[in-house]
């Protein structure tokens, strides 16, 4: 009996860089996408420039997704390495699609479906080269899982055009060769299948595309920067588009030049941004600081990456969050943004230029590799409801009397810019009194430390930062999760998974996590008996602030392995808690419960 | 040429607070200097922009009517870089000294020199740190005991003018405090100058490396270049003398600044009709 389809599929794609992995994979979510459905993506990247392993994997579903997906439906393999390192990531009962000619034994699983496709050889005899295997997989894969080949086509137009009539056609026959030897020889082994949907087709894009379009609906006058893996695409894609739209430009000889930068065209009135990772931004510390002092808007984007030092340049980690709410000398009032998916973070890009420009402050929107190189599928209409509100020079003051560092009841003071006629003052990293004089007695330090910080204290109840939390899950449960960024995904995905296995959880994601909204992070704290704070990092360094700030035990979920959470080691720790709950158990051991995941990607 | 009579007066250039110099210090002469040149370009007080870090001489903006920025060590030209993207109408002026400039900030000057932004940076070369009590600078000579190299310095010592010419500078003259009719021609000449103009400033401190270094004997070394040697290497030969002290300008050459990198990126990135972000998104359909 032919069992119902299943519009959803996990795919996994694994190869040699260079073998086109990933214009299989990214030609599947394109169409995907312009067939209505939602996607999401997660690939790796060799650390090597030519060469090394490669996978993409996505998760294309009817309905919205919130992650890549755990376990694959299906894996195609272009080479033998490719099934051995990613054949655990195949789910029981998959589908394994792979090259003929792997020599290497194949790893047996009961329930695998395993289908051998001589992809080089099929390419070979439909366009005289193996090269093209990748379109030929391609079309297996589009004739196997439902993408219409007419639409793929078109794809490939775009994509070739440029490159000449013969690539082009080389490809089209590739696509044809392997649409038809899958109808002629293969029999559909699972139930998935993509079908279009009534919704309108999604836009595609990565993490860092969003960043810079954010940046770009945000007004962004001035950029500098220095490349850096994973955020160097932000900088490209406004090195290429900024210009067009009357915006500068510059990369700096390094990240310390690239926040000078920002600091003199923030001075100078302009909005200003750069995005780095997180060597970079400990580089940026210092000028950090002085953004702080002079009470400056800047925003700062970190891509973070594994680390300390050098690191995992090419990996995901989620550990630079205490530096960016701390790393500088001296109390330094900054806030500190970090968006859950692409969608968001073009939203909160722009949220990130209003706040700086309200506060005078820097604004630091912590990203990782995950986030910034994953595409997904965002609405053709997310721009629809953006709005940049621009916070002006002040225009109507009192040129004899104005202090650039007027005390106010908000602690924001009137900004002029250089240029104006009448308002001439001096901005110091010196401690300065309202006029900007430096001012270092102790009565002086206090007052302008607590000016700084009451801006800080004003971001938390500013009416844009509201709501800003995400909250899944059932509100009465006892276990609750508090996740940050990227997280956030397979977050959402095991609080559903575990809610349909009839634990109650919930989960709260504060996107705003410099300052911590008290008044919407206290009650859904007190609220839980249990606590779990899953982090890509080694220490927990949310876990960390909320217990030094809410006095509260936490149960940590550490994962530093360079990939994200997959859904089901989260579970698999909501079920263990949900076990533990009503045991007696000393809150020692609760703090103490900090194991990494042991489940190997 | 109108009259000094009808030039703004030195007072319209004072800032409100008064210098924290020693006295005897070089950077009073160079605080002259500067404000005489903006007397005779008539420089409106709200188009100056100082931006400085920190060292004895990066005090200069507190001390002129103008819009100041005065931020951390080493960093002044980045900075000012970055307002003079932004606005490019303001007269970007960057005092500093030779610790800030060419240890701490040494490794901006050649990227500045390669952008040519259109600022002037002044180079107070004093050879010793000042602000933080007599310790060795990049420039101090071998034989200058100081706090911090009691048994001599340790190190060959840097020549900014030198460095700033083989660095592409567009402009680099050197003049010294205690010539300062000479300074503010030169000073003059570098705000004159579109591009990078890089001056660097020979003065002493009256506090700290009074016993080592003897004015009278620097003197004695100074002479004048009437006018830009033609010859690039020329140029070098007599800014690394190793007897006289050369003043005077170096080089004096145009080509295309940063703002005319910008407004090339912007011509050629431009397609008709004014892109708009939705624009933008279409490009991920």
């Amino acid at each position: 009996m032919q069992e119902p389809i299943i519009n959803e599929l996990t795919l996994r794609i694994g190869g040699e860089a260079g073998e086109g992995v990933i214009t299989v994979a990214e030609s599947m979510c394109k169409v995907a996408a312009r067939m209505g459905l939602y996607l999401a993506t997660f690939r790796t990247f060799p650390g090597e420039i030519k060469g090394g392993p490669c996978m993409m994997q996505l998760l294309a579903s009817e309905r919205p997704v919130f992650h890549h997906g755990d376990l694959a439906d299906v894996l195609v393999a272009f080479n033998d390495e490719a099934i051995q390192r990613n054949f655990g990531s195949l789910k029981e009962g998959g589908t394994l699609l792979y090259e003929t000619d792997i020599e290497a034994p194949i790893p047996q699983k009961a329930g695998t479906h395993y289908v051998p496709v001589p992809f080089q050889q099929i390419a070979l005899q439909a366009t005289g080269s193996p090269g093209s295997k990748n379109i030929v997989v391609l079309g297996v894969l589009a004739q196997l899982y439902g993408l219409p080949p007419d639409q793929i086509a078109k794809l490939l137009e775009e994509k070739f055009r440029r490159r000449g009539q013969a690539i082009l056609e080389n490809n089209l026959k590739g696509l044809e060769a392997g649409i038809r030897y899958a109808e002629q020889n293969i029999r559909k082994p699972d139930p998935y299948c993509l079908r279009p949907t009534s919704q309108p087709s999604k836009l595609l894009m990565t993490g860092n595309e969003a960043a810079a379009l954010g940046a770009l609906a945000a007004g962004l006058d001035c950029f500098f920067g220095y490349p850096i893996t994973p955020s160097s695409e932000i900088m490209e894609y406004l090195a290429k588009h900024l210009p067009r739209f009357g915006g500068r430009f510059l990369q700096t000889e390094d990240e310390i030049s690239a926040i000078g930068g920002v600091c003199g065209a923030a001075w100078a009135g302009r909005r200003a941004m750069t995005a780095t990772s997180g060597p970079g931004l400990s580089l940026m510390s210092e000028i950090l600081g002085l953004l702080s002092m002079t009470e400056l808007p800047a925003v700062i984007v970190d891509s973070q990456r594994g680390g300390p030092s050098t690191g995992l340049p090419t990996k995901t980690e989620q550990s630079d969050l205490l530096l960016a709410l701390y790393g500088s000398h001296g109390d330094t009032p900054r806030i500190v943004l970090a968006p859950t998916t692409v969608r968001e973070t073009i939203e909160l890009m722009v949220l990130a230029f209003d706040l700086a420009e309200r506060y005078q402050m820097p604004v630091i929107v912590l990203m990782d590799q995950a986030l910034s190189s994953r595409i997904e599928t965002v609405d053709a209409e997310v721009l629809s409801h953006i709005s940049s509100v621009r916070t002006p020079q002040n225009g109507n003051l009192d040129a004899e009397h104005y202090r650039r560092f007027a005390l106010t009841e908000s602690g924001v003071s009137p900004r002029v810019f250089p240029g104006t006629p009448g308002f001439e003052h001096m901005s110091t990293g010196l401690e300065h009194n309202e006029r900007g004089d430096p001012a270092y007695d102790e009565r002086m330090h206090t007052i302008m430390s607590a000016k700084r910080y009451k801006k800080l204290d004003a971001v938390g109840h500013d009416p844009s930062v509201a709501a800003l939390s995400s909250r899944f899950g059932m509100e009465e449960a006892e276990i609750g999760i508090v996740c940050w960024g990227s997280t956030s995904g397979p977050v959402e995905e095991a609080v559903e998974q575990a809610l349909a296995r009839g634990i109650p959880v919930k989960a709260i994601v504060p996107k705003l996590l410099n300052p911590l909204v008290h008044s919407e992070l206290k009650p859904f704290l007190r609220s839980a008996k249990k606590l779990l704070v899953p982090e890509m990092n080694f220490t927990g360094q949310l876990a960390s602030l909320l217990r030094s700030t809410y006095r509260v035990p936490v149960v940590q979920l550490n994962k530093v392995k360079g990939v994200p959470f997959r859904a089901k080691e989260i579970l698999d720790r909501i079920e263990q808690l949900a076990e533990t709950l009503g045991h007696k158990e000393s809150q020692d051991q609760r703090m103490l419960e900090s194991v990494g995941s042991e489940r190997a990607e | 040429m109108e009259s000094d009579q009808e030039r703004p007066s030195f007072e319209c250039f004072l800032g409100h607070l008064d210098p924290v110099w020693c006295p005897g210090c070089g950077d009073y002469s160079v605080l002259g200097a500067f404000i005489e040149v903006a007397r005779r370009l008539n420089l409106p007080t709200h188009q100056i922009a100082l931006v400085s870090g920190i060292g004895c001489s990066s005090r200069f903006p507190f001390f002129v009517k103008a819009y100041g920025f005065h931020g951390v060590h080493g960093r002044a030209l980045p900075i000012a870089q970055g307002v003079k993207l932004a606005n490019p109408e303001l007269t970007v002026v960057v005092p500093g000294g030779d610790g800030d400039g060419l240890a701490i900030g040494g490794g901006h000057l050649p990227h500045i020199a390669r952008n040519n932004p259109d600022i002037t940076y002044l180079l107070f070369n004093n050879s010793i740190y000042g602000l933080t009590k007599g310790q060795s600078s990049p420039t101090s000579p071998h034989y200058l005991s100081t706090k911090t190299s009691p048994y001599g310095t340790v190190g060959e010592t840097l020549n900014p003018a030198f460095l700033a010419l083989a660095y592409g500078a567009t402009f680099v003259a050197r003049g010294a405090a205690v010539k300062k009719e000479h300074l503010t021609d030169l000073i003059q000449q570098g705000i004159e100058h579109r591009g990078f103009s890089f001056i660097e400033i020979i003065t002493s401190c009256s506090s700290f490396n009074t016993k080592h270094i003897s004015i009278t004997k620097v003197l004695q070394r100074m002479a004048y270049l009437e006018q830009p040697p033609e010859d690039e290497l020329e140029a070098m030969r007599l800014a690394a003398h190793p007897r006289q002290i050369y003043l005077g300008v170096f080089r004096n050459v145009e080509r295309p600044t940063l703002q005319d990198s910008v407004e090339k990126a912007r011509r050629t990135s431009q397609k008709p009709g004014t892109p708009t972000v939705p624009d933008l998104l279409r490009q991920f359909a």
